[in-house]
């Protein structure tokens, strides 16, 4: 990038909002799974329009092979996205939800 | 030797991997991807295309422009072409996957910062990953006043991406390069360009006005392989101080024309500000209700049988819904004319209707759609017309032909922004049944051949039609087109086929 002063302001925006991270959305950036859940699968699995997943009994692997590789109409979840470690709490932590609790407001 | 699922055209095995190890100096090990459970993910696609043709080579991941700079040197080096993508959500469209076999497709997801959003002007500046729910966490954390537009997907894609190909949503910002102001572009020899008045130094007004000095050039970065857009700016709707959804419903077919003229005369007084969408009686049903549940037999579902399950949920032939903003006594007034307007051409006005993506209500609902057949075929055909009641008839006539004559059902709606109407349909299939995937193409062929005949063009096309679309846009277009590609892109590694431009 050229241009001293237009950087100079770049730098500084950056340095203001890095102290807040707007609710980032990639791997590494998740704080737990139940923000995933929020922001993403709870959109279809919690609204009906897929299967509900509080207290699935589908055990992990099934999960995350799903999950990373979609199926049918639902999307694929790269690595980028989702790290092996966070699908992997995910999974875990989806089957330790409570059956039929409410799932997303 | 790493076994590669496909190789960029024209490298070697070898050569490729000497590309790879340079990129993995530049980005490290784990944001540079060739092997094939990593780029399974990459690989899923809703359109009826061949799969085998759209295999891309490998994934980069970018999280600065300094990277993207440094990419676009070793690909130039190397005659690798790459294929950006922000979120990668293109669904319906071709998904992640490149034009041609063998790119390598720069993800741009982990470049996902909200550089700048100033509640005052209701503008904010955000890279390719800043997906739409990330944005609207980020107002709603913050207290700031401001609604987002939004396409279907929205809480998983990306605002820069879906600007990019033009796309829309369904508030008064609903056109969403109409509301875009500023991009930054990294073109293919790395130089950056800041459209707009970005391109003054210490710019104070990037974000407020779009045309700058000169030719407007941010037209050229949309659709297109000119460059890789790193930022872009976004007028963002202040929110209003109430708002009414209204459905209005049509029970016969023979009124849509009357509806869609009177729809336009609305928008056109600007006493209708958003667009006014209009879905058909199995779009309606297709969010709820699967396929199966009304009829096995082939062929489309009979229409005596779509309009039995119709009434029985309160839809009609055509359901058209758009929404009032304002204050109280702005919606009154507004109201009783649409009312009045709408009943007098036979239309049952319910103004307590509820869309969330006309009122800033992030969802996925339109998901639904996918499950009316199952099996996560998707291919968007939206065609463009003229919003005038006898164009949209006669498209509405065609499609269900069309469709009706290949077996699939007519899940369209069709979307009025003033002067035009984006025709969109969904032609969902069966994407795991082969016989059905093969004629799901054969259909979109005739439906892209036959509405050209009619001088209809689509807004937009899936990968595997791009050549075909260009085509039908003509030579001139299309050499004009390879004149800038050449300018700005001598080598020709920018997204090659990318809207039927090649180097
Ligand atoms: C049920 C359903 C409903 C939908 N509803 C809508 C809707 O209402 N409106 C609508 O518009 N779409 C809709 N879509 C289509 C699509 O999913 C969205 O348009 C989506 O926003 C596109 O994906 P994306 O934002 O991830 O963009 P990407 O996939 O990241 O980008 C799209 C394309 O733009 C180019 N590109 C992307 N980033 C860059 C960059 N940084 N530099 C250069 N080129 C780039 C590439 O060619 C890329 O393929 C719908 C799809 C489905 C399945």
């Amino acid at each position: 990038m050229r241009g001293g002063r237009a950087s100079r302001r770049w730098t500084l925006l950056i340095a203001a909002f890095c102290a807040l991270p707007a609710a980032a959305q990639v791997a590494g950036q998740w704080r737990d799974s139940a923000h995933i859940w929020r922001a993403v699968c709870g959109h279809c699995h919690g609204a009906g329009v897929a299967r509900p997943l509080f207290g699935t009994p589908l055990p992990p692997q099934a999960i995350i092979a799903i999950t990373r590789n979609g199926l049918n109409g639902m999307p694929a979840f790269v690595t980028a996205q989702l790290s092996d470690h966070e699908l992997e709490r995910l999974a875990q932590w989806l089957r330790e939800q409570p059956a039929g609790a409410q799932e997303r407001d | 030797m790493t076994q590669f699922v496909a190789l960029p055209p024209g490298l070697s095995a070898a050569e490729f991997e000497r590309a790879l190890g340079e990129l993995r100096g530049l980005l490290g090990t784990d944001r540079v991807v060739a092997v094939a459970d990593r780029l399974r993910p990459y690989q899923k696609m809703m359109i009826p295309a061949p799969d085998e043709a759209h295999v891309p080579s490998g994934v980069v991941m970018a999280e600065s422009v300094t990277e993207v700079q440094g990419i676009l040197a070793i690909c130039n080096r190397y005659r690798i072409p790459l294929w950006p993508t922000s979120t990668g959500r293109n669904f319906g469209y071709g998904t992640s996957s490149p034009a041609t076999r063998g790119q390598l497709i720069l993800d741009l997801r982990r470049m996902n910062r909200i550089l700048e959003v100033d509640a005052e002007l209701g503008t904010a500046l955000v890279e390719p990953g800043v997906t739409y729910q990330q944005l609207h966490d980020y107002l709603s954390e913050r207290d700031i006043p401001l609604w987002l537009d939004f396409p279907g997907p929205g809480p998983i894609v990306s605002p820069l991406g879906n600007t990019l190909e033009r796309g829309g949503g369904n508030t008064p910002y609903g056109d969403h390069f109409a509301h875009a102001c500023g991009m930054e572009v990294v073109l293919a020899d790395g130089r950056v360009l800041r459209t707009g008045m970005g391109s003054i130094p210490n710019t104070t007004s990037w974000q407020v006005f779009k045309y700058g000095y000169g030719p407007y050039l941010d037209g050229i970065f949309t659709q297109s392989n000119f460059g890789v857009v790193t930022k872009l700016g976004l007028w963002l709707m202040p929110a209003p101080p109430g708002h009414r959804t209204v459905l209005v419903q049509f029970d016969a077919e023979a009124q849509l024309p009357a509806a869609v003229d009177t729809m336009r005369r609305l928008q056109l007084q600007r006493v209708i500000t958003n667009v006014g969408v209009m879905a058909t009686a199995v779009m309606a049903l297709s969010t709820f209700k699967t396929r199966a549940e009304l009829y096995d037999g082939p062929g489309p579902v009979p229409q005596p049988v779509i309009d039995a399950a119709a009434r029985d949920s309160g839809i009609a032939t055509w359901n058209m819904t758009f929404t009032l903003y304002g204050t109280p006594a702005q919606i009154a007034p507004n109201l009783a004319i649409v009312t009045e307007a709408f009943e007098a051409v036979g239309g049952r006005v319910n103004p307590d209707f509820h869309d969330g993506s006309q009122v800033n209500e992030l969802s996925l609902a339109s998901f639904g759609i996918l499950n009316w057949v199952g099996g996560g075929g998707l291919a968007w055909f939206a065609p463009v017309s003229p919003a005038r009641g006898s164009d949209a008839a006669r498209q509405a006539k065609l499609a269900r032909r069309i469709l009706g004559a290949h077996g699939f059902d007519y899940l369209a709606a069709p979307t009025l922004n003033g002067r035009d109407l984006h025709h969109l349909i969904a032609l969902v299939y069966n994407r795991n049944d082969a016989d059905e995937k093969q004629r799901a193409n054969r259909c979109f062929e005739q439906l892209v051949h036959e509405f050209a005949q009619h001088g209809y063009g689509l807004y937009r096309v899936g990968i595997d039609y791009m050549d075909k679309l260009a085509g039908i846009y003509g030579s001139v277009n299309r050499d004009v087109n390879r004149a800038i590609k050449q300018a700005l892109d001598p080598n020709g590694i920018l997204a090659p086929g990318k809207s039927g431009i090649h180097p």
